[in-house]
């Protein structure tokens, strides 16, 4: 895959949250995975659209910025992607968590268009 | 340097230390702090630093947002539905630890184990051991940081946290209720119905009002009217411990009143059972105070406080209490939490919270007291009240101008001091005009006015002026607002909480 192409299947995530250490080198991300989704989340990054989870079936799952405050919603998830240790806990359609998958660092270049 | 999380799995055991592999193949020699020490093979989370020797500790901890939420952190809501982004984050707050809670820059909460407010600290310190160890998690507002903030009612869903897992929004509309009336303190819960289960929790705290000073507290407590102005010697800062204590150990209440050892008490069920609950909180509150080198005086004035509100909480012309008033007065359990055998038993946070248990249960009024559809004070009540009143309270209305301009000294010299701890910040400086101005005691406007003059005034203010000159102007529509006995609701002013005037 190359930078720029984030896939063709593309779906909103409803639930999601971020908490971020201001202490800590880390930062998890909790997103409510759609109804029958099978595949694990391969990586996260964002580009000018909002936030998204690339899925390892190639599929993409996108986080809009609440409200409308996309630049607000861009630095923040600056802030997560900046962390050493970022962890999706994915949650199922119950919000019964699925698993954790651990995403190392984001280089800032990597999160436009970020792919495998 | 700071700590890092670290995720990964433990390969082996060698010279007295783990071998930790990290998700990127790093291998470090760990010492694992804590009772808890990990198997080998078995995958780990948990918070590395290295000692002054540059020796790599380690400490489990049982998942990353555990480890997360040790520290400051700060949390953003995102998705298409921000309100179930708030319920989700709710669920895993409600079982964390103790915190702080105040509005981060951008669309974020900032969440911290301590806070800069000295006295919302020494409280939240008091009782954070014993709520850990109930585990009660305390989301208490920092009430500074929310006075300096902006906000609207669309940014408090993400500030009402553990909150709203019952989906119909109610601790946001009651928080942003308390905000509007200045800052009411509240503690705030939730009854969630789980398989037939009820599980109580805490969506919030506030503990105090940032713009009531001392005198406004007082006047709270004893539903004073504005004629009288309260005399006892509190600081604003003893107000602010007294009113955080409180709210922080009510918080406590449910855990601790219920029938059995591991039973829940719905403290909001019935007036009888707030009423146990408050005299829990009060006796908590005051044991915390004093034994912590507070001023016993101070306590005793907050016990007269409470009794001389069966006084000033009478209905005009009547001998029935206003509504709650007779829920609130705890004096009795105060009192016997101020009985130097019990000061004596009492030096952790533990024992506070099982001598209030125990107060609470001996001193509280019998549940007979509240069935009458309106309460009223006994004969011997009234009688104690009214000494009370007259201790702790001076006459404005039937005093001499120069008796008067003592007072008036003394609200100036507050005035002052409340100001300053506003911090310079525009929007608490207004906030504290409009609210502040509620608590202004008779015959002491012109004091009030001289000393916020040179403070932002509000919009709203300024249109709640307008809206009053307006009326003035026109008698025959104030008539008719007067003869309908409510105002209509685009001329609403701001909500400013029960009025207790005789």
């Amino acid at each position: 895959m190359e930078p720029g192409d984030i896939g063709s299947a593309s779906q909103e995530i409803e639930i999601a949250f971020f908490l971020v250490s201001q202490d800590f080198s880390g930062g998890s991300c909790w997103v409510q995975l759609p109804k029958g989704c099978k595949a694990k989340v391969e990586a996260i990054g964002r580009d000018d659209e909002g936030g998204f989870l690339h899925m390892e079936d190639g599929n993409v799952l996108r986080m809009r910025a609440p409200g409308g405050q996309v630049e607000e919603f861009a630095s923040d998830l600056d802030e997560l992607l900046s962390k050493d240790e970022v962890v999706i806990q994915e949650l199922d359609e119950f919000q019964t968590l699925r698993d954790e998958y651990p995403v190392g660092k984001v280089p800032y270049e990597n999160r436009i268009g970020f792919g495998a | 340097m700071s700590d890092s999380l670290v995720i990964g799995t433990v390969r082996a055991f060698s010279n007295g230390r783990h071998i930790v592999v990290g998700r990127d193949g790093t291998a470090m020699h760990v010492l694992f702090d804590g009772e808890d020490k990990p198997k080998i093979g078995g995958d780990v989370v948990g918070l590395l630093r290295h000692d002054a020797d540059g020796t790599a500790r380690m400490t489990l901890k049982r998942s990353v947002t555990d480890a997360i939420l040790e520290g400051r952190s700060r949390i953003f809501l995102a998705g298409t539905r921000p309100d179930l982004s708030a319920r989700l984050l709710a669920k895993v707050l409600a079982r964390s630890k103790t915190a702080v809670i105040a509005p981060g820059s951008g669309v974020s909460i900032e969440r911290a184990p301590t806070t800069q407010d000295p006295d919302l600290d020494w409280a939240i310190s008091t009782f954070r051991t014993e709520a850990d160890r109930l585990s009660v998690a305390l989301n208490v507002i920092d009430v500074q940081a929310v006075a300096r903030a902006p906000w609207k009612a669309a940014s408090l869903r993400e500030l009402t946290l553990p909150a709203d897992t019952e989906g119909n929004g109610r601790a946001m509309h009651d928080l942003s209720q308390l905000l509007r009336s200045g800052f009411h303190p509240d503690c705030n819960r939730m009854v969630e119905h789980i398989s037939g289960l009820r599980e109580i929790s805490v969506n919030f705290v506030l503990p105090y009002s940032p713009f009531a000073g001392s005198t406004g507290f007082s006047r709270g407590i004893a539903a004073m009217d504005r004629g009288h102005f309260p005399l006892p010697a509190l600081t604003i800062s003893d107000a602010r411990r007294l009113s955080s204590a409180r709210y922080v150990a009510l918080a406590l209440a449910h855990s601790k009143l219920g029938a059995g050892a591991n039973g829940q008490a719905n403290v909001d069920q019935s007036r009888r059972a707030s009423h146990m609950a408050n005299c829990f909180a009060d006796a908590a509150a005051v044991l915390a105070f004093v034994s912590s080198g507070g001023d016993v005086r101070v306590a005793e004035a907050y016990a007269d406080l409470k009794e001389s509100s069966l006084h000033f909480g009478r209905r005009a012309g009547r001998n029935t209490l206003h509504k709650d008033v007779l829920g609130e007065a705890t004096h009795r359990s105060i009192r016997a939490a101020l009985q130097p055998g019990v000061l004596a038993r009492v030096s952790t946070a533990r024992d506070i919270v099982a001598e209030a248990v125990k107060i609470a249960r001996r001193t509280a009024l019998p549940a007979s007291r509240f069935h009458a559809e309106e309460d009223a004070p006994g004969e011997m009540e009234s009688l104690s009240a009214a000494t009370a009143a007259r201790r702790i309270s001076f006459n404005l209305r039937d005093a001499s101008h120069a008796d008067v301009q003592r007072v008036a000294e003394t609200y100036r010299k507050e005035l002052r001091e409340l100001i300053s701890l506003q911090g310079g910040s525009e929007l608490a400086e207004s906030r504290l005009v409009t609210f502040g101005g509620i608590h202004v005691p008779l015959r002491l406007s012109d004091v009030f006015d001289e000393e916020t003059r040179g403070l932002s005034r509000p919009e709203a203010v300024i249109r709640k002026q307008e809206t009053v000159g307006g009326l003035l102007a026109d008698r025959s529509r104030l008539a008719r607002r007067i003869r309908a006995g409510q105002s209509p609701d685009h001329e609403a002013p701001l909500e400013f909480g029960e009025s207790f005037a005789p």
